[in-house]
């Protein structure tokens, strides 16, 4: 293939990758930040938008159920309520000092607890996956663990970042059933007060979710990861609406 | 062809007015945008979602971003509707490859042959803009049309791909790549 391409070529094909929704894990997260760093790579991207937009005309049009647009209507006015109720939003995710002590507490005696289980379970879960396995890389670089527990003990869980699949492994430890609730997890990147969805934790069996190219920078040493009580199906905000309920930092193991 | 042309630049305008409404926080003209694109986003999403329920889930979320995101729309540098398209297209291949292997797995049986990319040509044929891109794809070697189709209207990953049509990985990179380019050129043209 490099026999062949230019370095116009190189950077073409990535960008159309990029579009297409083609990259994963290490190769999303290098052309997530170049985007931001490298003003030809993002006119690239911008370019194949534009050659690939007409093939949007080739979908058929569904029309959707009568009361999918009362569904978006009602998470818009939940929003609105929680926006018109105090201040920033995003003030709730900070832990409430009293707590922050006990919160550390656990969170260290769990930090070992989840480097474990996510070298044991990242290694089994791997397996099933991908059809061929990635390349090893010489100098793996050190995992990003946080860990959080609940004051209540109805959850604790570990959450451990793999920069190379570009996806993190959340293993809960303990997840009490929450009859017509659902706990979100979040990540607030460091010096970020703004916490982004990364998803609902619904069973206690490990789960990988994928990180968004968007996101790809921000899942750094520092950043937080938090667990919220959001109504069934998920926060209807886009941010937390219910308690947050643990909280951690990612740090290397 | 003339009146069509007509009617699409004026949808356009109005969706560019619309979303600038909707940055500016208006509800009516969100319900306008839904009511012009949803039937559009939702057959996108249904292609790469595979069933109704993940879906209309997915089309929620999109709809719920146009709301926050509508500021960020820059009609120089796309068109509304690949805008708004792309967004679901984004959101419905991050929920099919969140819902993780075992889903997925599932989907890719059900649908043995890639089935958004079915009947996509005629229709893309029939579209003035898609006349253009149709033609370069039939350029295309058969495989590679029909791999980069199934990435773009299914949202298949490479090693989807490489499992579907059962050749190595990396052979399905290199004909995607050699495709993509050969696109490039005859789009240029």
């Amino acid at each position: 293939m490099s026999d062949s391409l230019g370095p116009g070529d190189e950077r073409d094909v990535l960008a159309a990758e990029f579009v297409l929704g083609l990259l994963e894990g290490e190769d999303l997260a290098d052309a997530g930040m170049r985007l931001s760093r490298d003003a030809d790579f993002s006119a690239a991207v911008d370019a194949w938008h534009r050659r690939l937009g007409p093939l949007f005309d080739g979908v058929r049009d569904i029309e959707p159920p009568a009361d999918l647009w009362q569904r978006i209507e009602r998470r818009l006015d939940a929003q609105s309520r929680g926006a018109g109720s105090g201040e920033e939003r995003p003030n709730s995710i900070v832990p409430i000092s009293g707590r922050e002590r006990a919160w550390r507490r656990t969170a260290l005696a769990m930090t070992a607890l989840a480097a474990g289980l996510a070298l044991v379970l990242g290694l089994r879960i791997a397996e099933p996956e991908r059809p061929a396995p990635p390349p090893v890389r010489a100098q793996p670089e050190p995992a990003l663990i946080a860990s959080l527990a609940s004051d209540d003990n109805s959850a604790a869980l570990a959450v451990a970042v793999d920069a190379g699949r570009g996806t993190i492994l959340v293993t809960p430890v303990r997840l009490a059933p929450a009859p017509g609730r659902d706990r979100q997890l979040w990540l607030i990147p460091a010096g970020a007060t703004t916490p982004v969805s990364l998803g609902l934790i619904r069973s206690a069996t490990p789960q990988r979710i994928r990180i968004p190219a968007a996101l790809a920078a921000a899942f750094g040493p520092e950043a937080t990861i938090a667990l919220s009580v959001e109504p069934a199906g998920g926060s209807p905000t886009g941010l937390p609406t219910g308690p947050v309920i643990a909280s951690g930092t990612l740090d290397r193991i | 062809m003339d009146r069509l042309s007509t009617n699409a630049s004026l949808e356009r305008e109005d969706l560019v007015s619309a979303l600038r409404q909707v940055s500016e926080g208006s509800r009516p003209a969100l319900a306008e945008v839904y009511r012009r694109t949803s039937a559009k986003l939702f057959g996108i999403c249904v292609c790469i979602l595979g069933e109704a329920g993940e879906a209309e889930e997915a089309l929620q979320e999109v709809y719920f971003s146009v709301w926050r995101k509508a500021g960020t729309f820059d009609p120089a540098k796309a068109s509304p509707i690949t805008w708004l398209a792309t967004m679901a297209r984004n959101r419905a291949i991050d929920r099919r490859r969140a819902l993780g292997a075992r889903k997925a797995a599932t989907l890719d049986e059900a649908m043995d042959v890639p089935d958004g990319s079915i009947g996509a040509l005629e229709q893309l044929q029939a579209a003035e803009e898609g006349g253009r891109i149709a033609l370069c794809l039939g350029e295309l070697e058969e495989r590679q049309n029909q791999a980069i189709k199934a990435t773009f209207y299914d949202g298949l990953s490479y090693s989807e791909l490489a499992t579907h049509w059962a050749v190595p990985l990396g052979t399905m990179k290199s004909w995607i790549r050699r495709g993509l380019l050969r696109l490039r050129d005859c789009l240029e043209r």
